[in-house]
């Protein structure tokens, strides 16, 4: 029971890094309907560049460790935000009436040139964050030797926040109105008066912010990461995306944490299981969940059946 | 004998009521028109008819055969549910166990062409980057046998097949008056002859009963006046219609029987004279105005 | 009517096929092609195939398949493992890996072909990253593992004798034999079966030859084809039996008559022909299996026949009843249910045959390699196929050969040719020519201020080889270049001041260059060597991917139709007297 709790917990961080990631793939399904395979390597670079700032520039504030990857967190959110608003302008914007393929190609095309870029800036080694960076924080003992460390009731507190954060403000703002109003229909919403391509680049601004985001948490939480981390993890973060019904705010939540939580139990009860290599598996549960849902239902957990209009 | 039948037809949606109890016939032969405002389930009951929507509860038999049944218990609907998602790797196999339970086949929109029924829909549907001509075959396509093997190897029955779609798909396109535009995109058409490609390619798929919906919108008076010789001159080949139409013109002109729709329940039903004169519907469907013909 | 319509099918010129299968055929003995380049040559005509076999799921049908390795992949496995535990020979296990990839990707497709467009892309990259995953590690102990399998054999010539091959051929046999003549009776179903089967072991063995084999499944094989044919003239039953036992008769006679001389020479002349120290050659080029480890033509010319088989087989199909409903159920799903298609039964056969063929691409891959390993099928692989559809111009056959000189054969000459080629002597100014030509082709319209942009992006060329006095570079100004020319061709069209925003962007990526000099990044320091362009072949594919989309979003040779079924339109040769004119019209 205990170490079931203890799985919970790690399960419960671990998605709530997909959460935040997925959350950047639904926003942008939702209003362009496109994958933007490049998301995944955004996020990526949200990682490298945490670990650049922390490494250089910020190497000798690391004794206020957490105002140091706040102020970091901050200035990579930015930084990635950017550069997503750069890439709809260049990659995607051209496209939108070109069909459905084209999009998915310039959008693996953009993942691919990220992707490079990280590869020589990282010389395609293993990079790790500062060591014994926020390890001091104070932890919580709940019973036993069940308890949350205090990074993960850091994270798992931002990660809250952001999701609240977001929810609000998609569904109470006047801004957050539009961005409904344009992922229903574009002309309609160009109608009322909204500037659609505003709209789309603020969405392309804080998905990937969200990214960044997720990217320096991951960093600190792990603590080490290369290049591909990006694509692994990106395409995982889509999956709970689209498990939760994509284009969907709490259904990118509740999809984060049904594959985080699963892979960690997957991997710590598989052995009891009879399954040996459990965690050698454990990229395949994404996959076989994914799979499973979208049979039975197949818009995802909380996405709506849209009955196509004749 | 009636060509078809529904009985006690309702549809929801969501909470939503579309179609209400609805029941009417229809014989062989006749032209049936379906009018009623806008949002009163007109082109739903074409969609619960085509196999598009399913029916919430009620039946529709169709040339005797069953086309849609909903008298059944939840853990029926369960097991339907399920053998239609899971879609069933071995081909038939559903519909078998279906059989042998009792229970009606699930009939998908194609099934219900198969069984004779074919539409035009009412936002145009063509096929725009395809020629006319090819438009029309693929209304040939299930009547046709050729596959994969055929195809790779050109057997001379696929060769034959392949003649005898075009030639029938032209005659068609001669039918309906569009023989000489048929190798044009159909995209580049004129309005009107788009309208009359959809009914060529519904008619390719030779069917017992033609389902129109909206035919003559967006047509002028002399198109509209063509498309009724059209219609006219289809039914004498002894193609029974099934019409929804809001040109009062178009359809006290032509129908034999008018249905008259509202919030999805039938509230008249008889010959145009009679729906001219029937209270009730000029007080639901035209309310303060005149009748207009 | 004064015109009759008429049904011809449309006559199609084949020069342009002839002329590019001559060069097709020449290439390898031209001086450029050495060694490497015509193993190049076979791998990107693996890769033609792929992209053959996966426009059949995009292009045809208009659906999404990112995990077409993963078929692939299957095919390839399939013929190592037969290949290296089974002993069968590698090209005879093209039926079986058929069989597999095929029967898989029905199995795997028939419960989500119910899913729409972005959802069936996510599945299929799902069932590309299960089948990596499974096969990497070991999946029922036969996959090798991450290593993979080692020493899958290489192609023999014909499928000899060995035991199980006959068997699986007269399986094949029996089967399309019991199809085809399903309705015509027991009699003829399963009396021709068995006549087929004995006379099919009756020869080889009763004479003792097991080489007649080869004999044995031409016999098959005739015997089917001819039912077909006969079939599809509507001959009766009786004729067709009649034929059948003919055939295996005439077989049986023609070998036991001249059983002494016949079978003897083709036993030992066959021996002969196929002996390993005495390699028999054609043009030049030997087709044994020390040939085919030796050398890469006997490849090439193998991989250019199914690549022909292979065209000529989605020509047909594309032109069919079969092609047409992809197309309808690509143009319009609905509609084409509307219309009586069975829409999800067509979307399934594509995505069989597009797999089944991406098996025998594996076949023939696993032969040339012969090592097998998971990697070979990851999802970069996926996409590499994907994209050489699409930037081909998607359901275009010439489109995918563009798309592979693109995606695959270019990248790897990146490899061999860049590091001299592009910055050294001539070459960084052919790449600047090519560039600016292209773009001022583009934009002939505005040319005063086109030449000004055409300095900008030249400065960009050229500033940071020079700058840094880093030849190697030049690299780094192509990609500068290119994406001067995505921004100017998206600025001109908002607003005419985007001179202003070129310098500057110019200057501040000057400015970024000479300040972080060796610091970041590739170590420049090192010069030639420390710059690798394999380290950033993925990231200019990428950039030439998004590129590409931009300027030409249906792909460089959009599918061009001829018309499925062309109609000509004839004025009859003899005026019809108006009377009868009047008659005949309807």
């Amino acid at each position: 029971m205990e170490t079931f709790l203890q799985q919970l917990i790690n399960g419960l961080t671990i998605g709530g890094f997909y959460a935040v990631v997925a959350l950047g793939y639904t926003m942008v399904y939702g209003v362009l309907k496109l994958i933007n395979f490049a998301h995944g390597d955004m996020f990526m670079w949200g990682t490298l560049a945490g670990w650049g700032l922390l490494t250089t520039v910020f190497a000798g504030l690391l004794d206020l460790d957490l105002i140091a990857v706040l102020i970091v967190a901050i200035v990579v959110m930015a930084f990635i935000g950017l550069l997503g608003m750069t890439i709809e302008r260049v990659a995607y914007r051209p496209l939108r009436s070109a069909g459905r393929l084209s999009p998915i190609i310039s959008a693996l095309g953009a993942a691919f040139a990220l992707q490079a870029v990280a590869r020589n800036v990282s010389e395609a080694r293993w990079r790790t964050y500062p060591e014994g960076l926020l390890k001091e924080m104070p932890d919580l003992h709940l019973s036993g030797t069940v308890g949350l460390s205090g990074l993960q009731i850091l994270m798992l507190g931002v990660c809250a926040a952001v999701m609240i954060g977001l929810y609000l403000f998609v569904q109470r703002t006047r801004i957050g109105t539009a961005m409904r109003a344009v992922s229903l229909d574009h002309n309609v919403s160009r109608l009322m008066g909204i500037n659609v391509d505003r709209i789309i680049s603020l969405v392309f601004f804080i998905g990937p912010a969200l990214g960044g985001l997720a990217g320096v948490m991951i960093g600190t939480y792990y603590g080490s990461f290369n290049f591909t981390l990006g694509w692994v993890f990106g395409l995982k973060a889509f999956i709970a995306a689209i498990l939760g019904g994509i284009g969907n705010i709490p259904g990118a939540v509740l999809g984060g944490f049904i594959l985080g939580i699963s892979e960690t139990m997957v991997v710590a009860y598989g052995p009891d299981l009879g399954l040996v290599d459990a965690s050698a598996w454990k990229d395949a549960i994404a996959y076989v969940l994914l799979i499973a849902i979208l049979i039975t239902r197949p818009t995802g957990i909380l996405g709506e059946t849209v009955a196509e209009k004749v | 004998m009636a060509l078809l039948e529904v009985h006690s037809l309702s549809k929801d949606f969501g909470g939503l009521r579309a179609i209400d109890g609805l029941s009417f016939s229809l014989s062989p032969g006749e032209i049936l028109s379906i009018i009623g405002p806008n949002g009163a389930g007109k082109t739903t009951v074409f969609n619960v008819i085509t196999g598009i929507y399913p029916a919430t509860t009620g039946t529709v038999v169709f040339d005797g055969q069953p086309l849609v049944e909903t008298h059944e218990r939840r853990s029926e609907r369960v097991l339907r549910r399920l053998l239609t998602s899971l879609g069933g790797w071995i081909p038939k196999l559903p519909e078998l166990i279906l059989a042998r339970l009792g229970m009606a086949p699930i009939l998908r929109p194609h099934d219900v062409v198969e069984r004779g029924i074919a539409r035009t829909f009412q936002t145009i549907r063509l096929f725009p980057r395809l020629t006319v001509l090819e438009n029309v075959m693929a209304g040939e396509h299930h009547r046709g046998r050729a596959g994969a093997l055929g195809a790779l190897l050109r057997l001379p029955s696929e060769r034959d097949e392949e003649r005898r779609i075009v030639e029938r798909a032209i005659q068609r396109l001669e039918f309906i008056g569009l023989a000489d535009k048929l190798n044009e995109i159909a995209h580049n058409l004129a309005y009107g002859d788009q309208r009359r490609l959809e009914i060529a390619r519904a008619l390719a798929t030779d069917p017992k009963l033609l389902v129109l919906d909206e035919p003559a919108a967006g047509l002028n008076e002399a198109e509209g006046l063509a498309l009724m010789e059209t219609i006219r001159r289809i039914r004498d080949k002894g193609v029974t219609i099934l019409l929804i139409e809001h040109d009062m013109k178009v359809v006290m002109g032509i129908s034999d029987r008018i249905i008259v729709l509202d919030d999805g329940t039938k509230i008249a039903d008889g010959t145009p004279i009679e729906i001219q004169q029937d209270a009730n519907v000029i007080a639901a469907y035209l309310g303060e105005e005149e009748v207009e013909v | 009517m004064d015109q009759a319509l008429k049904y011809v099918r449309r006559p199609s010129s084949h020069l342009w096929e002839i002329g590019l299968l001559a060069l097709a055929l020449a290439l390898p003995y031209m001086s450029f092609m050495d060694r490497s380049r015509t193993s190049l040559a076979v791998f990107a005509g693996i890769y033609v195939m792929l992209g053959l076999s996966l426009n059949v799921i995009v292009g045809y049908a208009g659906l999404f398949q990112l995990g077409h390795a993963a078929f692939f992949g299957l095919g390839a496995y399939t013929a190592a493992i037969l290949s290296i535990d089974y002993g069968i020979t590698i090209l005879a296990t093209i039926p079986i890996a058929i069989l597999v990839a095929g029967g898989a990707a029905v199995l795997v497709t028939k419960p989500i072909l119910h899913l729409r467009g972005d959802y069936l892309c996510i599945v299929t990259i799902a069932f590309g990253e299960i089948f990596r995953i499974a096969v990497t590690n070991n999946v029922f102990g036969i996959t090798g593992g991450s290593n993979g399998l080692f020493g899958a054999g290489r192609p023999e010539f014909p499928l000899p004798w060995l035991e199980p091959v006959p068997a699986i051929m007269l399986a094949i046999i029996l089967a399309l034999h019991l199809l085809g003549t399903r309705k015509s009776g027991p009699v003829l179903q399963w009396g021709g079966a068995a006549v087929i089967a004995t006379a099919y072991y009756l020869l080889p063995l009763g004479l003792d030859r097991k080489p007649l084999f080869v004999v044995s499944m031409a016999m098959g094989a005739v015997a089917v084809i001819a039912g077909a044919v006969l079939r599809s003239n509507r001959a009766s039953a009786r004729v067709q039996m009649i034929v059948l036992v003919g055939i295996v008769l005439a077989f049986a006679l023609g070998t036991v008559l001249g059983a002494e001389t016949i079978t003897g020479e083709i036993a030992y002349s066959m021996d002969e022909y196929f002996n390993v120290d005495d390699p028999t050659t054609i043009l030049g080029v030997e087709f044994t299996p020390v040939a085919f480890k030796r050398d890469a033509r006997p490849y090439y010319y193998l991989v250019l026949g199914f690549i022909v088989l292979t065209v000529v087989g989605m020509r047909r199909l594309q032109n069919s009843r079969l092609g047409r409903a992809w197309l309808y159920v690509r143009e319009d799903q609905l509609a084409a249910e509307a219309m009586g298609i069975d829409t999800t039964q067509i979307k399934l056969i594509a995505f069989a045959i597009g797999s089944a063929w991406a098996g025998v691409a594996g076949v023939l891959y696993a032969s040339r390699f012969t090592v097998v390993a998971p990697e070979s099928f990851n999802f970069l692989q996926s996409v590499i196929m994907f994209s050489i559809v699409v930037l081909g111009g998607s359901g275009s056959i010439p489109g995918v050969l563009v798309g592979t000189l693109g995606m695959v054969v270019l990248p790897e000459l990146l490899r061999d040719a860049a590091p001299t080629f592009m910055y050294e002597g001539a070459g960084p100014v052919v790449i600047l020519a090519l560039i600016l030509g292209f773009y001022l082709y583009h934009a002939q319209d505005r040319l005063p201020a086109a030449v000004l942009e055409s300095a900008a992006i030249a400065a960009a060329f050229f500033l940071p080889p020079l700058l840094l006095g880093e030849p190697a570079l030049y690299v780094v100004g192509i990609l500068m270049a290119l994406v001067m020319l995505i921004a100017i061709a998206r600025l001109r069209r908002r607003t005419a001041r985007y001179l202003p925003w070129v310098a500057g962007a110019l200057a501040v990526y000057t400015i970024v260059l000479l300040a972080a000099g060796g610091s970041l990044g590739p170590d420049l320091s090192d010069g030639v060597s420390g710059f690798r362009i394999m380290d950033w072949r993925d990231g200019l594919m990428g950039v030439a991917m998004v590129l590409m989309m931009m300027l030409r979003p249906a792909g460089l040779i959009p599918e061009r139709r001829r018309g499925i079924a062309p109609v000509t339109v004839e004025q009859p040769s003899e005026p019809i007297p108006t009377a009868a004119r009047q008659q005949t019209t309807v």
